[in-house]
């Protein structure tokens, strides 16, 4: 019976846990539907493998292909940063004909993908999008010990 | 008659020839001072090269009081706008415009010049990113002319 009663104390104090720390899945769904111009948003891991990721319907995005390719991007970005002295890696930009393609390193297994369409955004937005976004998706990142 | 061949004969020789056209014609055609000339037009920096996708450098141009290896740069950037290049491609976005990393301590934008090589500025992180946005634009066509003649 005082089993029982300690499993329904942890359950309970699971639940708690869970409303107060949103999930990543949720956070990046909220990132996606405020964000203009949007066509696709992910958390990745550095091993090329998305977590969680929203793409805007009509958007032809490939969300396994972007996580395996932006996680070389990363990987060669941060080997650049510390090679030239230059700090750690913070984000990457390539900004093509039509879309900027934006990356974000949050934690040392993880970054932030972020595809935007250049016809309804403008470089400075999409810079301070991500800037915003990045903490809290950083906060709902799942935590291992 | 003869045949006009100050064309052929760039560098060395026009330069001894005929200094005086050095301040207008030879910016255009010497890309060290191109470079050092873009340097000029932006606080911060810590680096600007030219260099190949092979990541040789053509040109570079490290101020004084940098202490970045340019020739590192050159090739670690190659690198860069190889894979920028290649993402752009995977994921349909059409053809690369620029590539901006930025770390806790600096700044890169590397810009495409043709296909095969690249034009890159290395700055520190408080640099007005708008302006060097600007002189690596304004410039990309002058280093680009200026590799044609080198």
């Amino acid at each position: 019976m005082a089993a029982k009663e300690d499993n329904e104390e942890t359950e309970e104090i699971e639940e708690v846990e869970e409303t107060e720390k949103r999930s990543i899945g949720d956070v990046v769904k909220e990132v996606a539907s405020t964000t203009e111009g949007l066509l696709g948003v992910g958390v990745m891991d550095m091993e090329g493998v998305p977590v969680a990721v929203v793409t805007t319907p009509g958007a032809t995005l490939n969300a396994e292909l972007a996580a395996a390719q932006l996680a070389v991007v990363v990987r060669l970005c941060s080997l650049t940063a510390d090679k030239l002295k230059l700090g750690d890696f913070d984000e990457n930009l390539i900004t093509t004909a039509s879309k900027y393609i934006l990356t974000k390193a949050l934690t040392p297994d993880f970054y932030l993908a972020m595809i935007l369409s250049k016809e309804s955004t403008t470089l400075g937005m999409a810079r301070l999008v991500v800037r915003e976004h990045a903490a809290r998706v950083c906060q709902a990142l799942p935590k291992f010990e | 008659m003869m045949a006009d061949l100050s064309r052929f004969t760039w560098g060395k020789g026009r330069k001894k020839d005929e200094p005086e056209k050095g301040g207008e014609m030879g910016a255009g055609g010497n890309l060290n001072s191109i470079l050092e000339e873009m340097a000029g037009q932006v606080d911060g920096v810590l680096c600007i090269a030219v260099a190949g996708s092979d990541g040789v450098a053509m040109s570079s141009y490290v101020p004084s009081g940098s202490m970045l290896n340019a020739e590192l740069a050159a090739a670690q950037l190659a690198a860069i706008f190889r894979i920028s290049r290649t993402s752009a491609d995977k994921l349909k976005a059409g053809d690369l415009e620029d590539n901006l990393l930025t770390s806790t301590a600096g700044q890169i934008l590397i810009r495409p010049l043709g296909q095969e090589s690249y034009l890159a500025i290395v700055t520190t992180k408080d640099a007005p990113l708008g302006i060097v946005r600007l002189v690596i634009k304004s410039y990309a066509s002058r280093v680009e002319q200026a590799l044609g003649r080198v």
